[in-house]
């Protein structure tokens, strides 16, 4: 069982069993992979509890409702998986400033959290403005041969690649990854 | 398993979602490093995942809709400004947080606590988006550059069969494939 207690598979291995996920979405359920628009259900829950004359007011919250559905539950899904997979292979452990962070940005925590948190509400803002994620326009757009979603993907690919490499400077060696073909 | 989605949608959705969370934490995207390090032209573990999914998956389903046995779900109507747009958004958001929605909530799963931090801030950005709805709209942002219902998909904007075009995608995602394993060749972690 070596497999499933290896800490990678390799990307195409890996690709291929989404590829797979995806049929097997798209035949049982009708439904493609999405996440993004698990979270506006999410806040409509907790508006619809915390703020309950508000939510009504709030079109776009009522629009999706607060029904926990089959791609609520897919969210739901990916954390415990992940958190499977990972506890299966030993390799859960508290990260609060990543390694590549550390050699570029900077070690304190309370920085990392702050900007995670910030990182967190500027890719949601985005991902409804622009109707889905990586998950939602990327994979299943991507592979419907949607216009749309390889304009999104274009987007995010260029503006996240301009954006990296500004923020993330090599400051130390531990921030650069192995060269190619030298062993670790 | 097909009655146990009429009866049961959430768990069958409970159980996709679960198989996803063990493909991105065995695929390394569930990792800061992984994903950033990709946006900064180091490590293409990401693309790698993508387009084979989306190879794999196109094939399949595009193969499925031909038996009938399903149809396309496009996010219609498309609005190019707004994606293009929210996508450079979602580009900024990515790089700074390092994560991706679905990667963000599997980083959880293997404890990162500033993923965490990440999901509670989606969800902050979820609701600010719903605020600022109802004035994007006013702006017409969000309804500007509508594309037309029959040229949604390459096949159909471009005129071209799908299976004409499935080929040719396949022949440029392997060509990628063959020169990113030249510049950066995939690495299996022990």
């Amino acid at each position: 069982m070596n497999w499933l207690t290896a800490k990678r598979w390799s990307p195409y291995h890996v690709g291929i069993l989404i590829g797979v996920l995806c049929w097997i979405a798209f035949y049982v359920s009708n439904s493609p992979i999405g996440v993004s628009t698990a979270f506006v259900k999410s806040v409509a829950m907790i508006e619809q509890k915390a703020a309950p004359d508000h939510y009504k007011d709030t079109a776009y919250l009522t629009k999706y409702g607060t029904k926990p559905d089959w791609e609520w539950m897919l969210v739901i899904g990916i954390f415990a998986g992940a958190l499977f997979s990972s506890a299966l292979s030993r390799d859960v452990k508290p990260e609060i400033v990543p390694n590549v962070w550390r050699g570029t940005v900077g070690k304190s925590g309370a920085v990392r959290l702050f900007f995670a948190f910030l990182g967190g509400i500027i890719i949601m803002f985005g991902a409804r403005m622009a109707g889905g994620c990586t998950s939602g326009h990327g994979i299943s757009g991507g592979l419907q041969l949607a216009v749309g979603s390889w304009m999104f993907m274009g987007a995010f690919f260029l503006v996240g690649i301009i954006t990296a490499m500004l923020i993330y400077r090599a400051k130390r060696p531990a921030a650069q990854p192995p060269a190619p073909g030298r062993p670790q | 398993m097909l009655p146990l989605m009429q009866e049961h949608p959430t768990i069958v959705g409970l159980c996709i979602g679960f198989l996803f969370g063990i493909l991105l934490h065995k695929g390394g995207v569930t990792k800061f490093d992984v994903i950033v390090n990709q946006l900064r032209l180091r490590d293409f573990t990401v693309v790698k995942i993508m387009l084979t999914a989306i190879l794999v998956g196109g094939v399949g389903v595009y193969a499925l809709t031909e038996g009938n046995a399903v149809t396309l779900h496009l996010k219609t109507p498309y609005y190019l400004l707004a994606i293009l747009i929210g996508g450079g958004i979602f580009g900024i958001g990515m790089a700074v947080l390092g994560y991706c929605p679905g990667t963000g909530v599997g980083s959880v799963g293997g404890g990162s606590i500033h993923g965490l931090f990440g999901v509670i801030g989606m969800i902050v950005g979820a609701a600010v988006f719903a605020e600022a709805y109802p004035l994007l709209s006013k702006w017409g942002i969000l309804t500007t550059w509508r594309l037309a219902d029959a040229k949604e998909t390459f096949p159909q904007l471009c005129n071209i069969g799908t299976w004409t075009l499935w080929p040719i995608m396949a022949g440029a995602i392997v060509l990628l494939f063959l020169i990113l394993e030249v510049i950066a060749p995939a690495k299996k972690e022990p």
